[in-house]
């Protein structure tokens, strides 16, 4: 009796210390205002002159002091959707909405997350006409420090939004000349990121511009049948996918059985690197793609699709970059021995030798060897790009854009990256 | 007043516990996390080894399973107080602690212990891509409640909570350190100590770790913002 006493004790003590973690979104379609008919959307001049840096009042405590605003645009049914960002220095915490003007004020809608945690909510604001709404409606709105006050509630999970928050602009977005790439990993971020869409899927995709990224990293394997797909895990597995009774290497199945038989955490479908490609090229504003190559073969394939999406992307008007990752010697040896591998853009983890050899664009260093400053300016000098990653702690982002002189840093809090570039 | 109280009920007590002492224990029940005063030894040491798993959640496919080394002291004062030493190493990462304990008998076969440790880790790695170094302070309050069987056999309950005190990383030429001293977590471990082999005895420990940052992780994580739960097997040979 005794014995089970203990067993019991023991069993309880180490299942209470299992806390279930998960996110419930909030139902964003519930602000009658918002919906009226009389909503019209925001034109390109609104939008862009409201982009900036913004003092937050009232939710300072839970935000921190300043948000970086920006807005982000996807394709859906032939629909181009906008989407407006702010990003908090609090908490790697954003809001995301969509805006509108309604009787001479603007409406933003949206809801508000912070990723160290599962805190989320709604957030509804409102410029009013003499808080800069006539500015931004205006032609040629020009927006002076002090001129937008957007001024609202928050709520936390599904409750009313009922605490103030208000945001005054302070100046324009810090832009350097040449592209800063906030680089998501996995195409947004992990799974244990809790993110409402699932890693290297094309939702994600979709959806990734909304937390600040300019461009995706994401996992390439090879299917069975030699069709690029997008997984980064060496098995099938219950991190990734649903529960499907498939087991051992995406590999072993062809991409019609993964397609039939496996979903991913939230639902969708294993992409192939085509979809991805189509979805970053026709239906994102994404500017930088890195493939990340997690199989040993031949390269062949995806360095056809690169040069098919290059193709698409010019006859499209994108500018976009497409670079093959090189993370070990393997993927150089096969780099190396496709026929044009010096026309074909790549990124190379390896040495600076491996970057000579490989003719890479870009050199992309772990951030565990530090800024390497020294490093840095010298493969600036040979016109390529240097990469840092996977950096996700707050604390050396802010550090990794002070003290050193990246031309991009792969994430998986993209919007804890745009907030400190973005007000830097 | 229930301070003057409480110390008039620890001085009625160690008295008590004096009185109470069974140095039988010393021969018959060697131990190393089972609260029994130490009354006649000076010394008490154990070696070993601690084994964990990482959070799948978080390091994915990235999985620590390399045995940590242990090596336990404990060094008598009086009746009631010990003092206490711990080195856990594992090459990449290493801790250090030392702190004292206070411990009586609550009955025949009851003991119990209070105690305090400091704690110092490190961690240094330099190959695959990294130059690497962390390190940083803890303290450990902790309480042990013991139970000694008819048949030899210790069982410790132990409850510690950890403070982090500091932390300092260097990645390269990037330097990142904070004092800011915040709770960490807490860990429950249930320990049973009895004789194994010629005379020898033995320690098994099965610990519920739920912290927010914990040391051996350092290269693969910081601290994340909830509570992260380690299960964690500790083998001991009482010297």
């Amino acid at each position: 009796m005794k014995k089970w006493i203990w067993i019991g004790l023991l069993t309880w003590i180490i299942s209470g210390c299992k806390n279930e973690y998960k996110v419930i979104m909030p139902n964003t379609s519930e602000w009658n205002l918002f919906n009226s008919p009389n909503a019209l959307p925001l034109v390109f001049a609104s939008r862009n002159a409201m982009e900036g840096v913004y003092t937050v009042s009232n939710g300072s405590d839970i935000f921190g002091n300043l948000s970086a605003i920006k807005w982000s645009y996807v394709i859906k049914n032939a629909d181009t959707v906008f989407h407006v960002s702010g990003f908090f220095g609090k908490d790697i915490a954003y809001f995301i909405g969509e805006g509108k003007k309604l009787n001479g004020s603007i409406l933003i809608n949206g809801y508000w997350r912070k990723m160290v945690n599962t805190e989320t909510g709604l957030i509804r604001l409102t410029i009013s006409a003499i808080n800069g709404a006539n500015i931004l409606l205006g032609n040629n709105p020009i927006i002076m420090p002090g001129s937008i006050t957007m001024d609202g509630f928050f709520g936390y999970q599904q409750q009313q939004p009922i605490i103030p928050i208000a945001f005054k602009f302070t100046r324009k977005l810090n832009n350097s000349p040449s592209p800063f790439r906030i680089l998501a990993h996995r195409s947004g971020g992990r799974t244990s990121d809790l993110l409402s869409v699932s890693e290297n899927s094309v939702e994600m995709i979709l959806k990734t511009a909304e937390f600040g990224s300019t461009g995706i990293e994401i996992d390439i394997r090879l299917s069975k049948d030699g069709i690029p797909i997008l997984y980064h895990d060496n098995t099938i597995n219950l991190r990734t996918t649903q529960k499907s009774g498939l087991v051992g290497s995406v590999e072993n199945y062809t991409y019609e059985q993964l397609s039939t038989f496996v979903r991913l955490i939230h639902g969708e479908k294993i992409p192939t690197l085509k979809d991805a490609l189509e979805t970053v090229v026709y239906k994102t504003g994404l500017s930088f793609v890195w493939l990340d190559t997690k199989y040993a073969g031949s390269l062949d394939l995806v360095r056809a699709l690169q040069k098919e999406y290059l193709i698409k992307a010019v006859a499209a008007g994108r500018t976009l970059q497409i670079v093959i990752g090189l993370p070990g010697d393997n993927q150089l040896q096969q780099f190396l021995a496709l026929p044009d591998y010096t026309s074909a853009p790549a990124l190379c983890e390896l040495s600076l030798d491996d970057l000579e050899k490989s003719k890479a664009i870009v050199w992309a260093p772990r951030f565990t060897q530090g800024t390497q400053n020294d490093n840095v300016a010298l493969v600036h000098q040979q016109g390529k790009q240097v990469f840092v990653w996977t950096l996700d702690v707050p604390a050396f982002i802010t550090s990794f854009i002070n003290d050193g002189h990246f031309d991009g840093i792969l994430t998986n809090f993209p919007s804890c990256v745009a907030y400190n570039y973005y007000v830097h | 007043m229930p301070i003057k109280n409480f110390v008039l009920m620890i001085l009625l007590f160690s008295s008590a516990a004096i009185k109470a002492q069974d140095s039988s224990l010393k021969a018959k029940h060697a131990a190393i996390l089972f609260p029994f005063p130490m009354y006649a030894e000076k010394w008490r040491s154990s070696i070993g080894f601690t084994l964990f798993t990482t959070p799948e959640d978080i390091t994915e496919e990235v999985r620590i399973r390399v045995p940590c080394g242990d090596y336990h002291v404990m060094r008598r004062v009086n009746d009631q107080f010990s003092i206490d030493g711990r080195l856990m190493f594992q090459v990449l990462q290493n801790h250090l602690s030392a702190g004292i304990r206070w411990g009586m008998p609550l009955g025949k076969n009851v003991y119990f212990n209070v105690g305090d440790d400091m704690g110092f880790w490190f961690g240094i790695l330099k190959i695959g891509g990294f130059d690497s170094k962390a390190s940083g302070w803890l303290n450990y309050p902790n309480m042990s409640v013991g139970y000694k069987t008819k048949k030899n056999l210790l069982i410790t309950f132990k409850a510690q909570v950890s403070v982090n005190l500091s932390y300092k990383s260097v990645n390269g030429e990037s330097k990142f350190s904070s004092n800011k001293s915040y709770y960490d977590g807490e860990t429950f471990t249930i320990a049973l100590e009895q004789p194994f082999y010629n005379k020898k005895h033995l320690t098994l420990a099965v610990s519920a770790i739920n912290n927010y940052f914990y040391w051996q992780t350092w290269a693969l994580f910081y601290k994340t913002d909830r509570k992260v739960f380690y299960p964690q097997i500790t083998v001991g040979f009482i010297l």
